[in-house]
């Protein structure tokens, strides 16, 4: 060959390639899901802009006190915006119905990619009118004056859709703890069906869960009887100091009126506790299962006790907080534990999903469905969650007259929040993967998102499980920031019962208790981060 | 196969990572049931190319014929053409979470639609072919390397590939282990599989390959039956190569 073959430059990849090479449709599609999301940034801006941004006040006058309708409300309401939002979704489906029908034409690298960037950018453009829609519809004003401090008009458009929107979450609160019942219940169905229809015999099952059972409910009420003794002796310490304070005052609620009572309700708890501690055994003898297939061996023994301990380490904690019932105080302090373990545990499960999803497509290879997961990472990573708790709960929820209560505000936002950073720790995991695997699964004739589910997800949960668990340690501690959301006093969690309890009895030692339940509560989970590290150290590939 | 009776053709194959100009030109077609083996030094574009005929790597100019079909064309479907060729790595690439006859069952279910007692007999036949039934159960890390790449090697063949590709199958291997692994190779070549081959075992080109490709600097250099090739170099680094090897 000859050395100018050898100097050849690359071709050209660039701009004027990728323009060269559309055709009609492609181009057609491109622009369109430009143009729609460019007209809903655009339209929504010279609305605004016409109707104006602020109130224009008399010399002298602020805008919080002068009359007149506010622009930018009325901007937002006008029936021109509607018109833009409207153009917007139209235009969003002519892009889709124009790209589908280049998806069969194209005939070319950059016809291919122009066709799914129109779709993308289309489909976010549509996305933000709708949202933009569903804010008309909602309390503009309420929303204006909180934030913009500008004067309130305007009527309530849009019932319909807060009605929708609240029944939502009734029926969410209704559905939650049901899913959780269900949960329990098919994972012990499960269970007993894999044991009745084995080829082999199921005795070794059997014994495990049952095994792990006794041992849950052994350790479970030496705790509980544990945390009676030191309720009760605390119930007394205080009543002798407070003798006279009058308890018909909030905290009132839930307490006994004597020893006695709270003895026998305590009892009355040991006995539910014993039935709940064999369940959570049961549960970690299944868990165990689910782990490993069939109990064959010791060592599957093993894992289900170590199984096993990981939930007592849940257990634990509840089991201490509950078995101190025997003061208001206390009793405070275990619903307390109840709410901060709801709250980082529901915000856990809407955060470790919602971040794997985002960590794909923050992965993704076109920049038009990165840039949207990277804009929400970077501004959830970037705000305060204080901010961000503040801002849902006093600002976007009213003003968009959504019938959420501050409990389930508090979840939400914790779990978005940590969705941000458990997509990075995600897409460290899933970028650590060996190159090898996706060319190996591929090669097979997986395709890209079968390799991602089969191949890569699998093997990178395995490796984030770690720093995942000390995402988990974070969240539970900065559940105490929902206090900023005025919860009602069955709703606190344990910061906000310590703070409410030294308020009403000056009893310093409601800090430490706070402390304690966090403790309680984290010090197994970091136990857990610990174990679980050292196991990937020594090499064994599974954690669990 | 394509229209001209091969299996595989590569027209004008160009291929730049960045300013790299890593294949320049390449044109090679396969007849079935040919063994193909692909020689050269390091860094002279075999893995490239060899990554070529199933699309790992998209070349940046030219045209990959496959069974009919030009993979090139960007609304080929690839994944459908890829679970007709069968591809062993280096580095075995097995995947660890996976237990070795799972490694195999996986495409089975997931690309070509097997249940699960199908994809497992099929499984269990093919890891018995390689001699590795015992080991269905094991995972990737309790098996040796020479083991790793037999099930690497089942994985591949349990898709019932038309076309097989080897990108140093046995150079991560110790040398003790080698020879099971191009046993099976060799076995394949006998049953009538269409392979290319890229490899550093000499012996390995001579007794079982049909045609020898020296690749030297993204160009293919000389090529012709083994036996010749090393007997008869033509070229200069052909020869100097062969020197360097043999
Ligand atoms: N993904 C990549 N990005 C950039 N450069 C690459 C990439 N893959 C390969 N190269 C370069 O392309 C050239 C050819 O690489 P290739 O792997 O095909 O060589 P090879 O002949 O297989 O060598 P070896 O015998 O060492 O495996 C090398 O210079 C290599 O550095
Ligand atoms: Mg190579």
């Amino acid at each position: 060959m000859t050395l100018e073959v050898d100097h050849r430059a690359p071709p050209d990849r660039g701009i004027r390639y990728f323009m060269a090479n559309q055709n009609a449709l492609s181009w057609a599609s491109l622009w369109l899901g430009i143009g729609t999301l460019v007209l809903v940034f655009a339209g929504t801006f010279a609305v605004i802009t016409a109707h104006g941004w602020t109130q224009a006040c008399p010399e002298g006058v602020s805008a919080t006190v002068c009359d007149g309708t506010d622009p930018l409300a009325e901007g937002i309401m006008s029936t021109g915006f509607a018109r833009v939002l409207w153009t917007t979704i139209v235009l969003g489906l002519v892009t889709w119905a124009v790209a589908v029908f280049s998806l069969r034409r194209y005939d070319s690298k950059p016809a291919k990619e122009a066709t799914i960037a129109g779709m993308v950018l289309g489909a976010q453009g549509v996305a933000i009118a709708l949202f933009l829609m569903w804010f008309r519809g909602s309390d503009v004003d309420r929303f204006a004056r909180n934030f913009l401090d500008i004067e309130l008009i305007g009527s309530k458009i849009g019932l319909v859709w807060s009605e929708i929107t609240g029944n939502a979450g009734t029926i969410l609160r209704a559905a939650v703890p049901w899913a959780l019942h269900l949960a329990i219940a098919g994972l012990v169905v499960w269970v007993v069906w894999r044991m009745l229809t084995a080829d082999e015999p199921f005795v070794e099952p059997v014994r495990t869960v049952v095994l792990a059972g006794a041992a849950f409910v052994a350790v479970g009420l030496v705790l509980d009887l544990t945390g009676l003794l030191t309720g009760s002796l605390s119930w007394l310490r205080i009543t002798d100091r407070l003798g006279d304070i009058d308890w018909s005052s909030p905290l009132g609620e839930g307490r006994f009126d004597d020893r006695v009572d709270g003895i026998v309700q305590g009892v009355g708890s040991l006995l539910r506790f014993a039935l709940l501690w064999f369940g959570y055994g049961a549960a970690a003898g299944v868990a165990s299962h689910a782990a490993r297939g069939r109990l064959r061996t010791d060592a599957h023994l093993r894992v289900a006790v170590r199984a096993a301990l990981i939930l007592l380490g849940a257990g634990f904690a509840v089991g201490i907080v509950k078995g101190m019932v025997n003061t208001a105080t206390a009793l405070s302090f275990s619903r307390g534990a109840w709410n901060t373990l709801i709250l980082s545990v529901a915000g856990a499960a809407i955060g470790f999903i919602g971040g794997l999803f985002l960590s794909l497509f923050a992965m993704s290879s076109r920049a038009v469905v990165r840039a949207p997961a990277r804009i929400y990472i970077n501004f959830f990573r970037g705000t305060p969650l204080i901010w961000q708790i503040s801002f849902a709960g006093v600002g976007l929820v009213p003003a968009m007259q959504l019938d959420i209560e501050p409990y389930w505000i508090a979840i939400l936002v914790l779990g978005f929040n940590l969705a941000a950073y458990s997509a990075e720790v995600y897409r460290a995991g899933i970028q650590s993967i060996e190159r090898g695997q996706m060319e190996a699964s591929r090669t097979l004739g997986l395709s890209y998102l079968q390799s991602l589910q089969y191949v890569i997800v699998p093997q990178a949960i395995r490796r984030v499980i770690p720093p995942l668990l000390n995402e988990f340690v974070i969240l539970i501690k900065d559940t105490s920031l929902v206090s900023v959301l005025g919860l009602t006093l069955s709703q606190k969690e344990l910061l906000g019962v310590g703070r409410t309890i030294y308020s009403n009895t000056f009893d310093a030692t409601a800090w430490l208790g706070a402390a304690a339940g966090f403790l309680i509560i984290t010090l197994p989970m970091i136990r857990i981060v610990t174990i679980v590290e050292r196991r990937m150290r020594s090499g064994l590939t599974s954690v669990i | 196969m394509n229209d001209d009776g091969t299996l595989v053709r590569l027209d004008d194959i160009h291929k730049w990572f960045g300013d790299l100009y890593v294949l320049q030109g390449i044109d090679l077609a396969i007849r079935p049931q040919e063994v193909v083996v692909l020689i050269g030094p390091s860094g002279s574009g075999k893995s490239t190319l060899l990554r070529t005929i199933n699309m790992l790597e998209e070349p940046t100019e030219g045209q990959v014929w496959f069974d009919g079909t030009e993979l090139t064309h960007i609304r080929t479907d690839l994944n459908e053409a890829r679970a007709h060729m069968g591809m062993v790595f280096q580095s075995f690439n097995l995947f660890p979470h996976l237990k070795a006859i799972e490694n195999l069952t996986l495409a089975l279910i997931k690309v070509l639609g097997l249940s699960r007692e199908e994809a497992e007999d099929r499984a269990m036949e093919q890891l018995d072919h390689v001699g590795l039934s015992d080991k269905a159960d094991s995972y990737p890390s309790q098996l040796s390397g020479g083991q790793q790449q037999r099930v690497a090697i089942a994985r591949a063949l349990a898709m019932r590939p038309k076309l097989m590709l080897f990108d140093e199958a046995t150079s991560a291997l110790d040398p003790e282990l080698v020879s099971e692994v191009l046993g099976v190779m060799q076995d394949l070549a006998e049953e009538g599989m269409t392979m290319v081959v890229v490899t550093h075992e000499m012996g390995f080109a001579r007794e079982v390959g049909n045609r020898l490709l020296f690749m030297d600097e993204g160009a293919i250099v000389e090529e012709g039956v083994p036996a010749d090739v090393f007997a008869h170099p033509r070229h200069e680094r052909t020869k100097s190569f062969l020197s360097q090897v043999l």
